[in-house]
């Protein structure tokens, strides 16, 4: 990690909108999020083939949103979300945006690769946009967002997280809010394209050290960066 | 290389041999020797293909040791490697070029001067370190030199680089530790039911005795190894895994397994333990000689390395094992010199009867009755003195000495229970078959075969699936009924102990215990197996009692007479094999957490500290004074001047001119909702119902026993919203708090801790009103913006069209004219940016924490945590002030109502000292003791919290606890600072600048 950090001396002259790891992430190309943060849109000639075996793709500046409350459900109906019928499942829109349900009462909405985070951003972000007992949260800022990918990724977790997170006891569409690395983090299986992915969400300011721990993690699989081009 | 290579010796022709590959050589060197073995050779087994029997010294009388088990079970087989002490010769795969000798060694394992220590065995009895080494007084300091020096076994290479061991978890519906013929057939019975299960091996190969043994009721165990080892591999529901350890049980089938570089934590829904069993040994003088081995180390040397054993071999044994092993051993052209049977012939089965007739038809005759009671040879075993057994242990006079290379030993077995009595398992001692058996099974685990006491294959297989069913019963994939399997093979031999009046019977060869040392164990008065083993530290070796325990618990029985099921054996705890520290010690998580403007502190060369997981600036040295490594320690003056300079400058330039703190890591929470001002109402010691909108208000969080224990900043944004800060490291606990009572509550409001949400820093200084205003559209005059407001508006940033939403607390913990800026964390770095380039044409500087500690001490701000303790009130602390006596409740005012109207014994006080005492280098530091006087008698009255020499006031200024006699203005009270002496420190009012708060208010 420290090598990574001295390779990447940056200039202040990026976009204001920065993750709190954006230093050690690098590629040979970039896309802007709606949300007006660079991410990496291809890391090297290789994403493809390691997408499919044992990748990581750094979705943190894109839009998401979530909110808590009990007009929540609701809310999100109104605008035409649909969501999953009970806490800790996750279901994917038409569009791809993936809605989680973390309890009765608070949802996560992450924005689409498709759009970049277009349609979430239309989304409220301030409680007085939202109707009574629906308060948006801050996951935007709050948490770091990476998409570990490949057949191997039951294995990589079964290195950091103690949940049995393998197909058959973890299916698509299942959340565990548990501790990786010992850290804090919502864990999402989904899939896209047929590639097997899990979604973690985890503490921000904690982001260059847990992507440090899943390059670590990839490493046994050969795996490493992608950049989102992969996914789309 | 002191020699040249040894002749390489033929091996025997397949099938022996499974494990090689005969086409392919290694070379290594043992003690200086080249060493020349076949790819699948251990260590061990290529130094018996080139006849070096001896790979060790023994623990105390520096005998020559060599194999014995052949599985690694045993502390004969330690031997050195470059950088690993202690690697088992007869599991360690034979590579090219590996450097090993031997260890415990004074010289070299075939010269060791310390052999000289083997006639000296009668002047170190049992127990002899406890008792010799302490009279006369002071005379251990002496003796422990010389102890530590002959005392550990391997040598540590203390310029090893280290390598990369980690952890993963694996969950399974079944594991069965062991692949012996019960495991395969309990995971494929599992396994065909649907269960997910992980077959775990210890060895290389799959099929435990199968690789290696014979049995009589089974003609080609290899074939059935093959066929059960294709359906085990092929299966989809089953994971194997060789090479693994399962080296300990822990509560609901926890089982951490060792493989490679990596120990798994496997969680295991049921688990089947089909550990086998350890052979036993019979004891006799001379037992340890190399040459004498057990028959299932003979057998594995044979069939899996095809290495001939020896040229002229004897059998000593107790069972039917004894003559399996003969007949492999006549097969494959050894010349068989003696089977001696412990037994009668009478005692023999029907099985074993045929056994000896096969014998019989091959020339060989065999021994009933009797057995060796003493073997000889110094390097080698030449010769076995057989005698007749008259009674249980004892011998006829008569006797025959009978030349021979190789002793094979055969007295029985003992279940592998360590694993089993970890998860509450419990041996019963059966006198009739004279074996433990286990008992007492907690829920959801199993055990089968051997450990069962089951020995006829066939009947081990059934057993196999017997436990099988039971998993899957327990597991819902079955309703089967659970078979009986029984076996009245009978493997043990009574008392295969003889005991010889010139000793070196050896019980136990881990720690060269003789049958004397445990007997007179028990002599001295230590009945009990538990402090048998601590006195003579039997079962305390490598081996762990794999092989002395039984002998042990038996001696001990007869000693004591006791059966021996009241005498038991020694309580097994984990690990089950030596674990390396790697395991432990290998990849952790050390989790770190940085603010968004991290690296801009770095770039600017700041010295880093950490906060809790946070790492922070503490200061910012100019270039040329950026120390690292050990320079940096605050204990060598050079690092403690620069920082003093640092902190100095920085502080004057904040009260001159503005200066900039990264202030991230402070929590932050966010209430909203209609309940929100009542939630802060009750959680909080002040009153917030009332408070306005636009305003800050302080806040102090009292616990339960009413101790203060975190405080912040409540910014009331709008009737139902509150941003309120806390401590770094306390914003856990608040907002768990927070949300714990109000489960409780059912407050109309929601919670959210935003600490990592919000990126913050704190412009402070006269001119930081100046900085701001070219950068948002805010009023930010004194009237429209005054002291402890909050706005929130919108920052913006230089060259482009973006503005970034913030909030403008205007609070004034540095005592300057100063704003808090709170910013979501994805602009934090750009904020950093704006205003240190916004700041430029007024000469903006950072400052780091330590300088902020200096600033706030002037103004008299207390750190909670720093100036206060498990104990310290509101009153204690001077904040009296801002616990509201009004409301009908606050978390934790009933304690502090009760603490508050106790009479007071201490106080929080400013003081200050002549800056001269930095000269005298008597500055007194934080937890320097206050005394209640100078005399001799003085007690100690509280302690220093917080102290530095400030350049604004010019002299040294602290807070520290007082006596409550003490605490009054314009007294003096004696600090003990490092040294020992005495200085005497001014009670002050605080705070010690600005005390008409004209400068924060401006």
């Amino acid at each position: 990690m420290e090598s990574l950090r001295q390779s990447q001396y940056v200039s202040s002259d990026l976009e204001p909108v920065r993750s709190c790891h954006y230093r050690t992430v690098s590629g040979l190309d970039f896309t802007h999020s709606a949300m007006g943060g660079r991410m990496i849109q291809v890391v090297d000639a290789n994403d493809d083939s390691r997408v499919k075996s044992a990748g990581l793709i750094d979705l943190s500046l894109l839009p998401r949103v979530g909110y808590r409350g009990k007009g929540v459900e609701s809310f999100l109906s109104s605008q035409g979300i649909a969501v999953p019928n009970k806490p800790n499942r996750a279901a994917i829109s038409p569009d791809g945006e993936l809605v989680l349900r973390l309890s009765l009462t608070e949802f996560w909405v992450l924005g689409s690769l498709k759009d970049l985070g277009r349609s979430v951003m239309e989304l409220p972000r301030q409680h007085t946009q939202t109707p009574a007992s629906c308060y948006p949260l801050f996951c935007e800022d709050s948490h770091a967002c990476f998409v570990l990918t490949g057949e191997h990724i039951a294995n990589v977790m079964a290195k950091l997280c103690a949940v049995n997170l393998r197909e058959d006891a973890f299916p698509v569409g299942h959340i565990a809010q548990t501790s990786v690395a010992r850290t804090s983090c919502i864990v999402v299986r989904h899939q896209v394209e047929g590639v097997p992915c899990f979604m973690l969400l985890s503490d921000a300011t904690a982001g260059e050290y847990m992507l440090g721990i899943l390059l670590d993690a990839l490493t046994e699989y050969q795996g490493g960066l992608c950049g989102t081009a992969c996914l789309i | 290389m002191n020699n040249p290579a040894p002749v390489f010796r033929d091996r025997l022709p397949e099938p022996m041999g499974l494990m090689l590959e005969r086409q392919k050589t290694v070379e290594f060197i043992f003690e200086g020797e080249r060493i020349t073995g076949i790819k699948g050779d251990t260590l061990g087994s290529a130094l018996l293909a080139n006849q070096q029997w001896v790979w060790s010294r023994s623990f105390k009388y520096h005998r020559p040791r060599g194999p014995l088990t052949l599985a690694g079970h045993d502390a004969n087989s330690l031997v050195q490697l470059p950088n690993e002490p202690n690697a088992l010769a007869d599991r360690v795969p034979a590579i090219d070029g590996l450097d090993v000798t031997g260890q415990n060694v004074n010289g070299s394992v075939k010269k060791d001067k310390d052999a000289v220590l083997n006639h000296f065995g009668r002047f170190m009895p049992v127990g002899f370190y406890y008792r010799a080494f302490y009279k006369p007084k002071g005379v251990w300091d002496w003796w422990e030199k010389q102890i530590r020096v002959k005392a550990g076994l391997g040598i540590a290479d203390l310029k090893f680089k280290p390598e990369y061991y980690d952890k993963a978890f694996l969950h399974h519906d079944l594991v069965v530790v062991g692949s012996g013929p019960a495991g395969m057939m309990a995971a494929l019975k599992a396994a065909d039911a649907g269960a997910d299960v992980l077959l775990l091996e210890e060895h290389t190969l799959l099929g435990g005795s199968l690789a290696y043994s014979e049995f009589s009721d089974c003609n080609n165990p290899e074939q059935l190894r093959q066929e059960l080892m294709a359906k085990v591999r092929q299966h989809a529901n089953i994971t194997v895994m060789t090479e693994a350890v399962c080296n300990a049980w822990f509560t609901d089938n926890w089982l951490p397994v060792l493989q490679g570089k990596r120990l798994y934590k496997v969680r295991a829904k049921q688990c089947i333990m089909v550990t086998g069993a350890y052979e036993q040994h019979v004891v006799f003088r001379g037992n340890d000689i190399p040459g004498v081995i057990f028959s299932s180390a003979v057998m594995r040397l044979m069939k899996l390395y095809a290495v001939k054993p020896g040229e002229r071999a004897a059998v000593l044994t107790g069972n039917e094992d004894g003559y399996l092993t003969a007949l492999m051993l006549n097969r494959q052209g050894i010349q068989l010199c003696a089977v001696i049977d412990m037994r009668q012939a009478s005692e023999l089965s029907h099985t074993e009867k045929n056994l000896v007739d096969q014998l019989h038809q091959k020339g060989v005759q065999v021994r009933f009755g009797q057995t060796v009671y003493e073997a000889k040879g110094s390097q080698r075993l030449e010769f076995i003195e057989v005698r007749a057994i008259t009674s249980p242990g004892e011998v006829s006079a008569s006797l025959e000495t009978i030349p021979c290379d190789l002793l094979c030993m055969s007295a029985g077995y003992m279940p592998a229970y360590q694993l089993i009595c970890q998860a509450g398992g419990q041996l019963s001692y059966d006198d009739q078959r004279a074996a433990f058996s286990l008992r007492n099974l907690p829920d959801n685990l199993y055990i089968a075969g051997s450990v069962n006491g089951i020995h006829r294959l066939s009947a081990v297989m059934k057993d196999g699936e017997r436990a099988a069913i039971e998993a899957l019963n327990a597991l819902e994939l079955s309703d089967e009924a659970v078979p009986d399997v029984f076996c009245d093979q009978k493997v043990n031999f009574h008392w295969p102990i003889f005991k010889h009046p010139k000793g070196k019977d050896f019980v136990d060869f881990d720690e060269d215990l003789q049958v004397k040392d445990i007997v007179n164990a028990t002599r001295m008065g230590y009945r009990d197996i538990q402090l048998v083993k601590r006195f003579s530290t039997v079962g305390m070796g490598p081996s762990q009692g794999r092989h002395s325990a039984l002998p042990t618990a038996r001696l001990v029985a007869k000693a004591t007479q006791r059966t021996v099921s009241e005498t038991g054996v020694t309580t097994a705890r984990p690990p089950l094999t030596p674990e390396k520290l790697a395991y432990m010690a290998g990849r952790g998580f050390d989790p770190y957490r940085l603010t968004s403007m991290h690296y801009r502190h770095l770039e600017l060369g700041a010295k880093m500290i950490p906060a809790g997981l946070w790492m922070r600036p503490a200061f910012y040295p100019k270039e040329g004074q950026r120390l690292t490594g050990s320079a940096a320690s605050p204990l060598l003056l050079q690092a403690r001047n620069i920082r003093n300079a640092c902190i100095e400058n920085e502080s004057l330039h904040v009260r001159t001119k503005v200066g900039l703190i990264d202030v991230s890591t402070l929590g932050g929470i966010e209430l909203r909702g209609p309940d929100a001002a009542e939630l802060m109402n009750r959680i909080y010691t002040f009153g917030f119902l009332k408070q306005p909108v636009g305003k800050t208000r302080y806040a102090v969080l009292t616990n339960e026993q009413g101790v203060v224990i975190d405080d912040g900043v409540a910014c009331r944004f709008d009737e139902d919203h509150f941003y309120v800060t806390a401590t770094t490291t306390g914003v856990d606990n608040v907002y768990r708090l927070m949300t714990f009572w109000n489960t409780q509550w059912q407050l109309d409001v929601d919670i959210t801790n935003v600490s990592s949400a919000y990126a913050a820093v704190n412009l402070a200084g006269p001119d930081s009103r100046k900085v701001l205003e070219g950068l948002t559209d805010l009023d930010l005059s004194r009237e429209g913006f005054p002291y402890l407001a909050c706005r929130e508006g919108f920052l913006n940033v230089p060259g482009c069209e973006h503005k970034i939403p913030a909030r403008f607390l205007r609070v004034g913990f540095v005592g300057e004219l100063g704003y808090e800026l709170h910013v979501p964390s994805r602009y934090g770095e750009v904020l950093w940016d704006i205003l240190m380039a916004a700041g430029q044409p007024f000469d903006i500087k950072p400052f780091g924490v330590e300088t902020q500690r200096l600033l706030r001490l002037e103004k008299g701000h207390i750190i909670i945590g720093q100036d206060t303790d498990g104990m310290s009130h509101p009153s204690e602390v001077s904040l009296g002030w801002a616990v509201s006596k009004k409301k009908p409740y606050f978390n934790g005012c009933r304690a502090v109502d009760i603490v508050m109207k106790r009479p007071q014994t201490r106080k929080l006080v400013g003081f200050r000292l002549s800056a001269e005492y930095l000269v005298q280098n008597q500055k007194p530091e934080e937890g320097h003791i206050v005394l209640s006087d100078t005399g001799s008698d003085s007690s100690i009255t509280g302690n220093v919290t917080s102290c530095e020499y400030s350049p604004t006031a010019n002299a040294i200024i602290g807070m520290a606890y007082v006596g409550i006699e003490q605490s009054e203005e314009g007294g003096q009270f004696p600090i003990r600072v490092d040294g020992g002496s005495v200085v005497m420190a001014s009670v002050v009012s605080l705070p010690f600048y600005d005390k008409e708060q004209t400068r924060q208010e401006a």
